[in-house]
């Protein structure tokens, strides 16, 4: 296929407005404009349609409360497990986690020794 | 053994993750769903706004967009058709639907928060500027949707040629002939209803002129 005039005025037209959207200076819209080799009288026309539809297409931000509210349903529509929750706990919590465990079997089997050591000195005192 | 204590969480990073790892994990994992939720909220109400043209309409749209992504990305294979490709695709064809449903092709203005926001200049110029703006946006949703989409993902998302071609399925190529046919329709039917207008306001002179 070969490059046309028609192509290259779209190649004109898409750079010049990547120019225009991206805040380029007058010497630099002039110059790509200049490279194409095009008339203004041309380009003119379309170069003031460029710069309306950029003033009237301005990026809106839709409202806070919207944003939270449809964030907070969408999240809400998937729930962790307890078990996802515990897994994505930080380390150290997972550490701590592990010494409270191991501390509360220590102290439940050492006082279940005591009360069967106790249990073992009382009971010659029964028999007697 | 410190590495241990000074990590935080077993918590992915998202915010430095790309679509692609963020989505297949978003199909077991809602915060990573999250993450692309705030990617991408603001742009798609953006592009459901200016075809919309009203606020709550936008919002209720942008809604429906993020619920269906998100009952749907199990389903979602990257099959060269990237993730943000794919969520303007059902905003695209929960718009038409919007439309087809109301039969609103209608021109509606737009909200008074938006033309607030277009006040920048002085008083006097406002009138004058207001009424071109209006013109120009009546002008925009006068033509077809698919124009109507180049003409917002390029000028309110600032995407590339080749992004749009990704979103709206075509070649680079065939997106700046539409461009460029999509800004001639916009002069010739801008110029029409000035000279219409111009008819109007001046009837008496038209009459003798003929």
């Amino acid at each position: 296929m070969s490059y046309t005039s028609e192509n290259r005025f779209e190649d004109l037209l898409s750079e010049l407005t990547d120019a225009m959207l991206h805040d380029a200076s007058a010497r630099q819209v002039n110059t790509l404009v200049d490279s194409y080799d095009v008339a203004a009288v041309e380009i003119n026309p379309f170069k003031d349609m460029i710069y309306q539809l950029q003033g009237v297409l301005t990026p809106q931000q839709p409202s806070d409360q919207f944003a939270k509210r449809l964030k907070r349903d969408l999240m809400g529509q998937q729930r962790y497990t307890f078990m996802d929750r515990l897994r994505y706990l930080p380390a150290r919590v997972h550490v701590a986690a592990g010494f409270a465990v191991v501390a509360g079997f220590m102290l439940i089997t050492r006082r279940r020794i005591g009360i069967d050591i106790d249990d073992a000195v009382e009971l010659p005192a029964l028999q007697q | 053994m410190m590495n241990i204590f000074n990590r935080k969480s077993k918590q992915p990073n998202y915010k430095d993750m790309p679509d692609t790892e963020l989505v297949e994990l978003a199909k077991t994992d809602q915060d990573a769903f999250g993450e692309l939720y705030e990617r991408y909220m603001t742009k798609i109400y953006n592009y459901i706004y200016y075809r919309t043209s009203n606020q709550h309409d936008a919002e209720d749209l942008t809604a429906r967009v993020f619920y269906r992504a998100m009952s749907h990305i199990e389903n979602y294979v990257d099959k060269g058709v990237p993730f943000q490709a794919w969520l303007y695709r059902i905003a695209h064809n929960l718009v038409a639907n919007w439309h087809r449903d109301r039969g609103r092709r209608k021109i509606i203005p737009l909200d008074e928060f938006v033309a607030s926001s277009l006040r920048s200049e002085s008083p006097d110029r406002f009138a004058e500027d207001e009424e071109e703006r209006e013109q120009l946006l009546e002008a925009i949703r006068r033509l077809p949707s698919e124009r109507q989409q180049l003409l917002l993902l390029k000028f309110v998302e600032h995407k590339s040629n080749a992004e749009i071609g990704e979103i709206m399925e075509r070649t680079e190529g065939a997106i700046k002939s539409l461009y460029h046919r999509t800004l001639i329709t916009l002069r010739d039917d801008l110029q029409m209803k000035q000279l219409s207008r111009n008819r109007n306001d001046n009837p008496n002179r038209t009459q003798k002129k003929g």
